[in-house]
């Protein structure tokens, strides 16, 4: 297919630099992935998706666009897709979950910024994602200082719109919220010159809690004692999730699941009876960000589950259908999406109350709670999350790491020094 | 009777003891751990042949930094668990907190019934490690034991960067400025004992006693300032370098199948 | 310690619907392969990103399909295993 290296060119990237990710992911991917013995068969989709990660999606992408479609990079789970998708619109996902992109960023961003910002504003100014360069409008949110201030960045030469997200939980912020859902669809409408409609919304609410139900039963099948998905495998389906087609992510994440329930029927796990269970929570995971899943996993333990973004706050949580007016259903939007428990919220309670149910649903041994360097706002969570763990008698061990390969070995005595701790 | 065999491949040096069955300590050995781990486990298989040891044929674990590059050694397990179980030994007593101060990172270690039950350490930064205490007894032409025992004479200075780099500019400035040895000295090891202190203050309330593990266990004068420094007497011992071995050791008492 | 390191066979491909339409001839005749991303030091000029991975153990078996099926693909490699869990080299 050697029309992704004319794509990748008529797209501006910049070939050269792009190249050297291109050299670097089958390693890894290798060293991660395809060391695991008896995945699921259905995991084929995904090693075929990162095999082409930025030449099949984008060339769908560009021919959506030459039929009149508009694109909207996102960079957060609160941004609801449905809005997007009500008006004939594509929502992706774009770069930043790897460190070939921080040192992009770092040429604009202050060094005590957290690497997934960084890498994002990177693969944007060093034109080495097609994500960021195909899409016609970012949308992002304020979930934080840092990425309120890499919009003014990266909104130089696209479009960007930036949805105001509330920062508490009480009603009034929900009915801004729903407001600011409303404010979205008429931008949304405005740009893909689409109508939205209480009948095109409603067909988009349901076309994405299909996606949300098919990932949460696969996570469903990993609160089986018979583990029949690795951690990484399940954390790759996730990040994918972002980038893909809504409807076929469900289909193909379905017709895993019915190879993962099968699986558990015929008690096949893909680990050592007695392997520790650990739940992740923390900061996102994106791709191609797999160091943790990886230290994990190779040091006697499996991950059953992410309290993240890249998780759980992805897909929890349905968007009722019942709603029959545009009013009616960004409210439904907005008491959905306000349910989500992010560390940019104070109180922000109700994500202790996940993690604990979370321990239990999964029968884990023990948390990880992860952070991404510099992230003030969960790493401070870390705190009350670490105390209440404790108090539950559920150990917990607290990580802070960012995308370089320079922690890994330290992580791993870490990680082993817990898991042998676990007994 | 039974040997087991305990080896910890620090960054700096390496420990390797043999314990009978009873847990007495029949021999310790410490070497440089040089560039090659894998020659450093080689010389010691050498040294442990030679005292009648073989390694081979007895049950062995290996832990610390260099832990995967022990060839003939049965099974690894992580410094953290053994440096708690290696105290534990030592210090008598099934609950107690571990400081393990160590050439590359230091460890706070909770152990509670003989186990570790919960532990902090410090990331990829080496202040209030070992390492800076020999960047900084180098700069000032010393040995880092002298360091040790020159600080207990010093005062009236401190060390404002954490940072093992910056800390380096401040001595070296402070000598410039004709800052006498000793309080330099003294200020290096306050440095150390703040940081380790503040890390420590992680798994305050935890019961039992505060013991010092690791290659500084020998400073009187770093014990007595972290004793201050914590409010509470911290207790060390001439062998607490061997805790992680020790620990190593007595994880080599569930492997099966030697030792008949 | 030192082992010679298995061998690996890549099959290489024009375009992924041929990689595709082999990894379901294989599959159907119960062949194990996996799909995976064509290492860089063999890929050459095609920019095919995918290619199928066979254990050497199957090898043979999945030649004779291919012959057997005149599947099309591009070319089939040879490589000493390049997956090492403990490398610690993440992108």
């Amino acid at each position: 297919m050697s029309d992704y290296v004319q794509m990748w060119k008529d797209l501006g990237m910049d070939l050269e630099t792009h190249d050297n990710l291109c050299q670097v992911l089958p390693t890894a991917f290798g060293d991660v992935y395809l060391s695991q013995e008896n995945r699921p068969e259905g995991m084929n989709f995904w090693d075929f998706v990162v095999s082409e990660i930025h030449g099949i999606r984008p060339s769908e992408l560009l021919e959506a666009q030459k039929k009149g479609q508009k694109v909207f990079g996102t960079f957060c789970v609160y941004v609801p897709d449905e809005v997007v998708i009500a008006a004939n619109g594509i929502v992706t996902g774009l770069c930043g979950g790897s460190q070939f992109w921080v040192p992009g960023g770092e040429k604009v961003l202050p060094k005590s910024t957290c690497p997934l910002i960084k890498a994002s504003v990177g693969a944007r100014l060093d034109r080495t994602c097609p994500f960021f360069r195909i899409a016609d409008m970012y949308v992002g949110e304020t979930t934080c200082d840092g990425k309120k201030k890499a919009w003014e960045i990266l909104g130089e030469d696209v479009p960007m719109y930036i949805m105001d997200l509330p920062q508490m939980k009480r009603e009034k912020d929900i009915q801004k919220w729903a407001e600011e859902i409303a404010a979205f669809a008429r931008k949304v409408e405005e740009f893909t010159g689409n109508a939205i409609t209480p009948e095109t919304l409603g067909a988009a609410i349901h076309t994405i809690n299909e996606k949300r139900k098919a990932l949460a039963r696969m996570y469903e099948a990993r609160k089986s004692k018979v583990l029949p998905i690795s951690g990484k495998d399940a954390l790759l389906v996730m990040q994918i999730a972002f980038f893909d087609d809504p409807v076929r992510c469900a289909q193909m994440t379905n017709k895993l699941c019915d190879e993962l329930e099968q699986r558990i029927q015929d008690g096949v796990s893909v680990f050592p009876a007695g392997t520790k269970r650990i739940l992740l929570t923390g900061t996102p995971l994106a791709i191609p960000n797999w160091k943790l899943h990886h230290i994990i996993e190779t040091s006697g333990a499996a991950v059953v589950c992410e309290e993240m973004c890249t998780g759980t706050r992805y897909f929890e949580n349905l968007v009722d259908e019942s709603q029959t007016t545009l009013e009616g259903q960004f409210m439904a939007l907005a008491q959905r999406y306000m349910k989500t428990n992010c560390a940019c919220f104070t109180p922000n309670t109700g994500r202790i109350d996940d993690i604990l149910r979370m321990a239990k649903e999964y029968q884990v041994d023990g948390v990880i709670d992860v952070n991404l360097k510099f992230c003030c706002l969960y790493d401070t969570e870390g705190y009350t999350v670490e105390k209440a763990l404790k108090e539950a008698g559920i150990p917990v061990l607290g990580i802070e790491t960012d995308y370089t390969d320079t922690d890994a070995e330290q992580l791993r005595t870490r990680v082993e020094a817990f898991v042998e701790m676990l007994g | 009777m039974n040997y087991y065999i305990g080896i910890d491949i620090g960054s700096t040096c390496a420990k390797t003891v043999v314990l009978d069955e009873n847990k007495t300590l029949l021999l310790h050995l410490v070497q440089p751990t040089g560039w090659s781990s894998v020659d450093t486990a080689l010389a010691i298989q050498r040294e442990l042949r030679e005292a009648g040891f073989d390694p081979e044929q007895l049950p062995c674990v290996a832990t610390g930094y260099g832990r995967i590059s022990v060839p003939f050694a049965d099974k690894t397990v992580t410094e953290i668990t053994c440096h708690g179980r290696g105290a534990a030994l030592l210090h008598g007593g099934e609950e107690l907190t571990v400081i393990d101060i160590g050439g590359q990172d230091t460890k706070i270690i909770r152990v509670e019934g003989g186990m570790v039950k919960d532990f902090v350490m410090n990331d990829k930064c080496s202040a209030g490690t070992g390492r800076f205490l020999e960047v900084m007894a180098n700069t000032l032409a010393l040995r880092p034991d002298a360091l040790c025992d020159l600080a207990r004479r010093g005062g009236g200075t401190s060390i404002s960067s954490m940072c093992t780099v910056f800390a380096e500019s401040e001595v070296i400035s402070l000598i410039g400025r004709g800052e006498k040895k000793e309080n330099i000295a003294y200020a290096v090891v306050d440095s150390i004992v703040k940081k380790v202190a503040s890390q420590a203050r992680r798994l305050e309330g935890s019961p039992g006693r505060v013991c010092l593990t690791g290659g500084l266990c020998s400073c009187a004068y770093v014990r007595d300032a972290l004793s201050i420094e914590l409010r509470t007497e911290v207790a060390a011992c001439p062998e607490g370098r061997y805790a992680g071995a020790l620990g190593a050791a007595l994880s080599a008492f569930s492997i099966r199948g030697k030792n008949v | 310690m030192a082992q010679t390191p298995e061998i690996n066979y890549y099959i290489l491909f024009a375009n992924y619907t041929h990689g595709l339409a082999l990894q379901e001839l294989l599959s159907r005749n119960h062949l194990p392969s996996r799909i995976a991303p064509t290492p860089r030091s063999i890929q050459g000029k095609l920019s095919c990103g995918m290619s199928l991975l066979v254990k050497s153990e199957h090898i043979d078996a999945v030649r004779a399909c291919i012959r057997e099926n005149q599947a099309e693909y591009y070319d089939i490699v040879p490589l000493p295993c390049q997956i090492q869990p403990r490398r610690d080299k993440f992108c």
